[in-house]
Order: C-alpha cells, then sequence, then structure tokens
C-alpha cells in the first residue's frame, strides 16, 4: 500500500502510510486506540475508501475495488457471525456468495471445521457458543474462500484474558499452517509479539517503527515506541563521540560511566549532543555482594514487587533518579527495601532514541 | 400498603381494562335474542353468525382488505425505514421522518376526510369500494411500519452486513441474505400490527368506501345502532381470539428475535 490517506470530517485518521507485506507473513499494526489502525485496516478490506493513495495486492490496484470483489477477507472484533445462520452455514456463506459447487461448499465447510477444531459444532447456532469458539468459527469462515490476504481485528478484543493467551498461540498456529498472509491489527504488544512476523508500530495515523518484535522491543527507534512495546528505563545523556560504524559513546550520568550506544538512525546526533539513553528493566541486573570491582553502581532499594516470574525493584541511583530493575525469580533471597544493593547493566541492551 | 390491599387494586385495575370484554364474551353463548338478559348457555349465536351473509361478506372483504394494505404497506414502510436509517444525514431526514409518522398523531376523522375528498376527485377513475379501502389503509399502516422496522433497523449491527460484503455478497444479496432475514421477527410484527390496525379501523373505512364495499367495523356499528344482536357477541369474541392470538404471535416472534440477536451481537461473545 503506498502513501494511504483517510480523514474523517477533517480529522486525519490515516495520513499518508506506505507499508509492504511479503507473502505468508504474519503482520501486526500494533498502536494505542485512535491511532488510525483500524481504518487502515478498513481501507485494505474496502469497507473505507482512502483519501489519497492506492492499496495494491499482486500488483494489482485494488483501491477502487468494493469489498465483495476483492480476494481479502476481514475477520470482526465482534466477529459478526450472521445469528440466522449454522456455524457450516457461517462457513459456507462466502462459497455460496462465490457459486460454487453444493460439493465443493460441502468439502471445504468441513475442512475449515476441521481446521478450528469445531466440527462437532456443525448445526449450532453462533448464541450456543462461547467466546472461544465463535472466534473459531468466525476464522473459519474467513479463511473459507483462501483470501490472498486475511485482515484480523482485534482478533482476542472479545475474549478474556486467560482465554486470550491460550487462543494467541493456537491462532498464530493454525495461520501458519494454512500459510495465508495476514494483517491484524491490535492494541496489545503481547498479542503482535506473540502472533507477527513483524510488528508496525502506528501513532497519530502514521506508521511510527516497523520491524521484528524483537528489533521493535530491543531497538525503539523513539521514546513513543520504547514506551509502549514494555516497561522502559529512561536516562539523560551526554554524546560524548560520535564514533565509527554508527556507534556512539554516550555519557550517561545516572548509570555513571560512559557506554557505547549504537546510533538511532542515519542522522547520527553530534558530539555534545543531548540524548535519551533507554534501557528495558531486564538488562538491569541487582547483585547483594560487593561488585563494585567490576563496574557495578551502589544502589539502594526503593521498593519492590513480586510478580511470580519475576521480581520488580524500584532502586535509587547514585544520582538521585530511580530505576526499574526486573529480576528473574531464581529463589535467591529477595533485596529488601531501603538495603543497599549493587546494580550492573548491561551496556549492549542501552538505546539511543530519536527525539 | 398490605398484600392484600395490592391484589385489590390489582384486580381494580384489571377488570376496568377487560371486565367489559369478558362480559361480551360470555354473553356471546347467551341462549337469549336479548344482550342483557341471561337464559342459559348456548353456541345458537355462532350457528346464525355463519349463516348470516351479510356480516360473512363483510368479514371477508376486511379480511382482504387487511391482507393487501399490511403487505403494501410492509413494502414501503421498509423501504422508508431503510431509507431513514441507512442513507445517513441526508438533505430532508427530519422532514421526511416527520412526514412519515405524522399519520400516527393525525386524527382519523381528518385523514379519512381528506382521502374522502381525494377519492371524489379521483371518482372518474377511481370507484370506491376495495380499492380506495386498500390505499387508505396503506397510507396509515405504512406510518406503524415505518416505526416499527426502523427502530429494529437502529439497532441492528452493521458489521454483520460488513461481513456479508466482506465475503462477496453484492449489496442486494447482503440485503436479502442477512439483513431481512435478520429482521424478519420485526418485520412478521410490523405486518400483524398493520393487519390488526387495518381489520377494525371503521372511521377512516366509512369516508372511503363505497356501496357495497361495508368492511366488518362498518357493517357492527351500522347493526348496533338498530339494536345489538347476540350474532356481534359472537362476532366480536371471534375477533378478540384472532387479535389476541395475533397479538402473542407478534410478540413471541419479537422476543425470539431479540434474545438470538442479543445473545449474539448486543451482549458480545463472552
Amino acid at each position: 500500500m503506498a502513501g494511504v490517506a483517510r480523514s474523517f470530517g477533517g480529522v486525519p485518521a490515516v495520513r499518508d502510510v506506505s507499508l509492504d507485506l511479503a507473502r505468508g507473513e504474519i503482520l501486526a499494526l500494533l498502536g494505542p486506540s485512535g491511532c488510525g489502525k483500524s481504518t487502515l485496516l478498513r481501507m485494505v478490506a474496502g469497507l473505507e475508501m482512502p483519501d489519497r493513495g492506492a492499496v495494491f495486492l499482486d500488483g494489482e490496484d485494488i483501491t477502487r475495488l468494493p469489498p465483495y470483489r476483492r480476494p481479502v477477507n476481514l475477520m470482526f472484533q465482534s466477529y459478526a457471525l450472521f445469528p440466522h445462520l449454522t456455524v457450516a452455514e457461517n462457513v459456507a456463506f462466502g462459497l455460496r456468495q462465490a457459486r460454487r459447487p453444493p460439493a465443493e461448499v460441502e468439502a471445504r465447510v468441513t475442512e475449515m471445521l476441521a481446521l478450528v477444531r469445531m466440527e462437532s459444532f456443525r448445526q449450532r447456532r453462533p448464541a450456543q457458543l462461547s467466546g472461544g469458539q465463535q472466534q473459531r468459527v468466525a476464522l473459519a469462515r474467513s479463511l473459507a474462500r483462501s483470501p490472498k490476504l486475511l485482515l484480523l481485528d482485534e482478533p482476542m478484543g472479545a475474549l478474556d484474558r486467560k482465554l486470550r493467551a491460550e487462543m494467541q498461540f493456537e491462532l498464530a498456529g493454525i495461520l501458519r499452517r494454512v500459510g495465508v498472509t495476514c494483517m491484524l491489527v491490535t492494541h496489545d504488544p503481547e498479542e503482535a509479539m506473540v502472533m507477527a512476523d513483524r510488528v508496525a508500530l502506528m501513532r497519530d495515523g502514521e506508521l511510527a517503527q516497523v520491524g521484528t518484535p524483537a528489533e521493535v522491543y530491543d531497538s525503539p527507534r523513539d521514546r513513543f515506541a520504547a514506551e509502549f512495546l514494555g516497561p522502559v528505563n529512561l536516562f539523560g545523556g551526554t554524546v560524548v563521540a560520535g564514533g565509527g560504524g554508527g556507534v556512539l559513546t554516550v555519557r550517561v550520568p545516572d548509570l555513571g560511566a560512559e557506554h557505547p550506544v549504537p546510533a538511532p538512525g542515519p542522522e547520527q546526533p553530534g558530539e555534545g549532543a543531548s540524548v535519551t539513553v533507554a534501557i528495558r528493566p531486564e538488562r538491569l541486573q541487582l547483585a547483594a555482594g560487593d561488585a563494585a570491582a567490576r563496574g557495578a553502581l551502589a544502589v539502594e532499594v526503593a521498593g519492590r514487587a513480586f510478580l511470580g516470574t519475576h521480581t520488580v525493584y524500584r532502586v535509587r541511583l547514585p544520582g538521585g533518579a530511580l530505576a526499574t530493575v526486573q529480576q528473574p525469580e531464581d529463589g535467591s533471597p529477595p533485596f529488601e527495601a531501603g538495603r543497599p544493593a549493587y546494580l550492573t547493566v548491561d551496556g549492549a541492551a542501552l538505546r539511543v532514541l530519536a527525539d | 400498603m398490605s398484600r392484600r390491599w395490592q391484589w385489590l387494586v390489582l384486580a381494580g385495575g384489571l377488570s376496568f381494562l377487560w371486565l367489559p370484554i369478558v362480559v361480551l364474551m360470555v354473553y356471546s353463548f347467551n341462549e337469549s335474542r336479548l344482550v342483557t338478559v341471561w337464559a342459559g348457555f348456548s353456541t345458537r349465536w355462532y350457528g346464525e353468525l355463519f349463516r348470516d351473509r351479510q356480516l360473512i361478506e363483510a368479514a371477508w372483504l376486511s379480511l382482504r382488505v387487511a391482507v393487501l394494505s399490511a403487505s403494501s404497506a410492509l413494502v414501503l414502510g421498509t423501504m422508508a425505514a431503510v431509507a431513514l436509517t441507512r442513507y445517513g444525514p441526508f438533505r430532508g431526514r427530519a422532514v421526511f421522518g416527520a412526514l412519515l409518522t405524522a399519520p400516527l398523531v393525525m386524527p382519523e376523522i381528518i385523514t379519512g376526510l381528506s382521502l374522502l375528498l381525494l377519492f371524489v376527485a379521483l371518482s372518474p377513475f377511481v370507484a370506491r369500494g376495495m380499492l380506495t379501502l386498500w390505499i387508505a389503509h396503506t397510507t396509515f399502516a405504512t406510518a406503524y411500519v415505518t416505526v416499527v422496522v426502523a427502530t429494529r433497523l437502529a439497532e441492528f449491527d452493521r458489521t454483520l452486513e460488513e461481513a456479508a460484503l466482506d465475503l462477496g455478497a453484492t449489496p442486494f444479496r447482503t440485503f436479502r441474505d442477512v439483513t431481512l432475514p435478520v429482521i424478519a421477527p420485526a418485520l412478521l410484527s410490523a405486518w400483524l400490527l398493520a393487519f390488526t390496525l387495518s381489520i377494525d379501523d371503521l372511521v377512516i373505512s366509512s369516508f372511503v368506501t363505497g356501496p357495497g364495499a361495508s368492511t366488518l367495523p362498518i357493517v357492527i356499528f351500522s347493526s348496533v345502532r338498530l339494536g345489538v344482536s347476540p350474532k356481534v357477541n359472537a362476532l366480536a369474541t371471534l375477533l378478540v381470539l384472532a387479535i389476541v392470538l395475533g397479538a402473542v404471535a407478534s410478540w413471541l416472534a419479537m422476543r425470539r428475535a431479540s434474545t438470538r440477536y442479543r445473545a449474539v451481537v448486543v451482549a458480545g461473545p463472552k
């Protein structure tokens, strides 16, 4: 899709977005509510017309095609199952519209229901299904026509938390087995990372960053990306030397040392420029013993929260700033609040953010 | 207030509403020729009723007019409701809505009179009779159908239609295969309402009908002025039963549709 834009009543919802999907890829459009991700999805489905720009599928311009002529199917957040039809009739709906022969429709419906493990529910009505079952039927229905591109609008939005985690893996597994190219919309970074090959982070109708989940999580381009994907520590720093190979040497007073940090992009900040440096809490490590010889910082534990798999600490750095540390729970005794501890920084995980 | 009092008040209210009809139904089984004197149980007047050609013909006419006008009102009213709810805030939408539903509050006597004047003006082309009854009943029933169907369409989940379009259904097939079946119970309910309104209309019918085309209400009303025959009680009892059956059917249809709809769409999947 190239330079797609759409406004509602003069308020731009999507501005100038260009995005490519590889065949068989699962891409997640991730962003806070109102960032334009659903509008973008609906433009690809043909349910909204872009004001500007064009949508291409396999090199063919489908921008002006009505939704019923596009080889694209959408799984709705509410599933939008037809209440007056049975599960089998819902799945068959698209095939019947395409006037496929009845025997083929029957075979395809059986195949699709087997794929989502709903064979025994053929004759049920949507109202007689649980949320998770409805989701499976909706998936089977949108895959039945073998779309070239499958769109999923907040696929887990209507499920409760526990079911959500289960279904994320299952759904991603089915999508990979079918090999269909997918674009899904979500506001949940975890969901995007579990299900997608690539994440396209959106903000205010524009793409903020596109990359694999690891790229976007580990190397956020800016403060928005860093904070949206998960908890992060941000520190002020000064560029000491703009060394070669895209590596800057940055002095971070809060972390008490100079660190080599990869530059955020092609435009490197010059020497003496002040920058923001980010590090994820799990890349900071607390130790009880005096590890100062190895470059650890003496800090004071300000608070802690036990979360089962890990414990989150708030620690006061020598300069007085607070940092969040995520310590894996390995059975070692916890650090008590108000006590000193030693903090080591995984320098390789530091990132300079673009402003 | 004690429980005894609550029951008394309830009984009082209900008998105020229903006692006259119950009395009428009881007296339809009265042996006596005098409507107000009980002379033992009999179904004699039901037999007499079915031998009364004038009444039977009037009932047959009323039935045909009601079926025809309810059906045409259903088509017109549904189209109007779709226009009102689906075409966004088009120019003159409020005026269109007001004009459509005005017959709901328009005094019947005025509607009847104006239709009579219209049909008199058209008399060289349109003979007053069943056709004019059909047209007149369609005009007021359309307003009711529009209101019922528009209410249903307003709460209709548009994503169902989007899903149908997305699955390759043209707008026409989307309407036929998804919208219509989902709102079918509301359509049935609207049709039954229009049917009932037509069956028991007296005022407008007396204005627009012509010689030889007397509907049931007209025949009953004129026969009562000459003195009530117990036959009329029998007929009224049958009518009440028919209307109650129709109302219950319509209510069941609406309820079934709305629980099914709510379970899937409004409450959302759990």
